[in-house]
């Protein structure tokens, strides 16, 4: 069996964080932030794209070690123009740089729902909603991600009743 | 009828166990995925 790959998404998000990236964390780790139970390699995330702000990725891939998986030449401006996802490679695993989201219109759309989820040494990333997680998933439209999209509604439900409960409003019903 | 009761039942586990995840910080629902991906 071929050794993993290194996975280390703390070390990703605080080269992204000390550069001043702005960016919003979807795709399978943002649902395992939020508890979907899966296993994930690697963490995929959207960006402003914004010039000043891909330059400043620029820098954070820099310090990553970053190299598109493809190992054609990485030009972030370029490539994010013609690519709809960057699949890239670091020294802290594997990367996706996602400008537009199926189902949604990037990052300015995700970061109304997105929540700054503390993960240890000091790094809090915006992760996009569990809805919105919900909707990229239902737009993907794919069988495989089926369970995983149930998985992620009920959370929602659940998560809804034990707020309503919170504020008082609960009636008891599903 | 059975199967509609083992499929109540299989919701109702899974529905305790995601009540259990709720009450789970992301910092440990992280580690658990690190962990497991390391096992």
């Amino acid at each position: 069996m071929p050794a993993r790959e290194p996975f280390d998404p703390i070390a990703v998000l605080q080269a992204l964080d000390e550069h001043g990236v702005r960016f919003v964390v979807v795709g399978a780790l943002g649902r395992v932030i939020h508890g979907s139970g899966e296993v994930t390699d690697g963490i995929d995330v959207v960006p402003a794209t914004g010039e000043e702000n891909l330059r400043r990725l620029g820098l954070a891939l820099d310090d990553l070690n970053a190299r598109r998986r493809d190992q054609a030449k990485l030009d972030l401006e370029q490539n994010l123009a013609r690519d709809p996802v960057l699949d890239l490679v670091t020294d802290a695993g594997a990367l996706k740089i996602v400008p537009e989201p199926a189902g949604t219109q990037g990052y300015h759309d995700l970061r109304r729902g997105a929540i700054r989820e503390p993960l240890g040494h000091g790094v809090r990333p915006s992760v996009a909603s569990l809805a919105d997680h919900a909707r990229m998933l239902a737009a993907f439209d794919r069988e495989q991600d089926i369970e995983t999209l149930r998985r992620v509604r009920r959370l929602i439900e659940l998560d809804r009743g034990a707020s309503a409960v919170a504020a008082g409003h609960w009636n008891g019903r599903p | 009828m059975r199967t509609r009761g083992r499929c109540g039942d299989s919701n109702a586990e899974e529905d305790v166990e995601l009540q259990g995840v709720l009450q789970r910080s992301p910092q440990e629902n992280l580690e658990a995925m690190l962990e497991a991906r390391d096992r």
